[in-house]
């Protein structure tokens, strides 16, 4: 279980978490929802330590956030972050020297079934194409745990449907946390299993998504704009 | 099955090392080029001196080059926002920043060994081989004479080293901060090495307190000549290296402690 406990974060005057109380449950899969600036990027960054909380406890399976619990996180940021200069292969063989979960005959299927060729470099390809690069590198290792950030931000309705064949598709349920935190959320509805809405770095609602839109009688995105509205 | 250390020191070195391959072949092919001109025009116009000079002028570069260098590697990793990347890899700062600090020196030998050889031999052709021949065996301690241009290469090797973890050591710091991180790595700079050289010479005072002259210990003949003298005792010398490389340690775990605790995106 990823835990956060009242878990604060500033950037200046700025505030990114706001008391923020939130588990995300193992071999689930987590919808991370709420408009832009609300503050889920800055959860699934202190999940990974790129971000420190100022107060507050965040485990990742019973462990403070380190360089060791990296080892079983995947993460994919909104941003392009991979080297520019590298061919697909070069960025797979540097992952693969890297993390001990990197899976060969995964990396070898996904390549073939995104419709990338591995000489490509990625300063030269499309921002669709690069968004299947990340993707392609978070999902060819078996990590317990996935944090998606954006993934669909500014991708062609063609890529996204690519993108969320590939997370139905090689999801281990069960085994696999994945978070995925966007604003999309009509895209993700039916991946999630649970559902997290944050507003202005608070916790707005959180539960099961089955059980929210029984209980609401309404879609996810129904759901949010009823949230917000408030 | 967890990657040891050892191979994520390697993988982020290769990678390092071919991050900046198009730079250093660049480099390579400006050092080469330009000492076949050099070449060239000594064997037509120009005086052997002038050839002698602008050589050992890019020879001189070279760690220049570097040192920019090292500035521009952290540099580059926010500006590409490959610093996501970077910090969201199971490493510890020690190892993301020994491998760049030894791409670094690769980079360096490289660059220096071929800028030297070409200055090298442009001085063996002024002298010429026979003169420089008998100039050697005119040396009294031939050992004695290696071991003393060593000591002076040693030095002057770990203190560019050190300036090299200087500079990590500013650009890191440089990047706690949102505004003004350029004027803030700059001013860390000028001011570490400030601290830094002034320490080691304060130390090395406390040393040598007593000795008279002690940098200059014994003069060396050399075809009946003194050409120079033995420059620093062995005792003298060991002092300076210890307390370069226990400067240079403890500068590298203050980066990648700031990296690891304290630097956020």
């Amino acid at each position: 279980m990823i835990k956060f406990k009242d878990v604060n974060k500033h950037f200046g005057s700025v505030k990114a978490l706001d008391n923020m109380s939130v588990n995300y449950i193992k071999g689930r899969i987590t919808g991370l929802f709420g408009p832009n600036g609300s503050g889920k990027s800055t959860a699934l960054r202190i999940m990974l330590s790129l971000n420190k909380a100022d107060s507050g406890e965040v485990l990742i399976f019973g462990e403070k956030p380190s360089v060791e619990t990296r080892e079983n996180i995947s993460y994919l940021p909104e941003i392009d972050y991979i080297y520019s200069w590298m061919t697909i292969k070069q960025a797979a063989d540097f992952m693969k020297g890297i993390y001990g979960d990197w899976d060969d005959s995964k990396y070898s299927d996904l390549i073939k079934f995104l419709g990338l060729e591995p000489e490509m470099v990625i300063k030269k390809i499309s921002r669709g194409m690069r968004a299947k690069v990340k993707l392609l590198l978070c999902f060819s290792r078996n990590a317990e745990i996935m944090l998606l950030d954006e993934p669909l931000s500014g991708i062609d309705i063609l890529t996204r449907d690519k993108i969320i064949e590939t997370i139905i598709r090689d999801y281990r349920v069960g085994e696999q946390t994945i978070i995925i935190s966007t604003h999309e959320i009509q895209e993700v509805e039916g991946l999630v299993d649970d559902v997290v809405f944050i507003g202005e770095g608070k916790v707005v609602l959180q539960g099961e998504a089955e059980r929210l839109r029984n209980e609401n009688k309404l879609s996810l995105v129904g759901l949010m704009k009823e949230v917000y509205r408030q | 099955m967890k990657i040891s250390n050892g191979k994520k020191l390697f993988t982020l070195y290769k990678k390092d090392l071919a991050a900046s391959k198009f730079e250093t072949l660049l480099i390579l092919g400006f050092i080469i080029v330009g000492n076949l001109f050099l070449l060239y025009k000594t064997k037509t116009a120009w005086p052997l001196d002038m050839a002698i000079a602008l050589s050992m002028l890019a020879l001189g570069f070279v760690p220049l080059f570097t040192f920019f260098k090292a500035f521009n590697f952290i540099r580059e990793e926010w500006k590409e926002n490959t610093v996501y990347f970077m910090m969201s890899l199971p490493t510890t700062g020690n190892i993301i920043f020994l491998s760049k600090f030894l791409a670094l020196l690769t980079q360096f030998f490289i660059l220096g060994a071929v800028a030297l050889t070409f200055s090298i031999s442009f001085i063996l052709m002024q002298s010429g081989i026979q003169q420089a021949w008998i100039a050697m065996r005119g040396i009294g301690d031939m050992q004695q004479a290696i071991w003393e241009i060593s000591k002076v290469g040693i030095i002057m090797f770990l203190s560019f080293a050190m300036v090299i973890i200087t500079a990590f050591f500013s650009a890191v710091v440089g990047k706690l901060f949102r505004k003004f991180s350029g004027l803030i790595t700059f001013i860390v700079f000028i001011a570490t090495n400030y601290v830094s050289t002034k320490s080691i010479a304060e130390i090395m005072e406390l040393i040598t307190e007593g000795m008279s002259n002690p940098y200059i210990q014994k003069e060396m003949m050399v075809g009946g000549t003194v050409v120079f003298s033995q420059i620093l005792p062995n005792s003298i010398f060991m002092s300076i290296i210890i307390l370069i490389i226990i400067t240079s340690i403890l500068l590298f775990l203050a980066t990648t402690t700031i990296y690891d605790k304290k630097v956020e995106l």
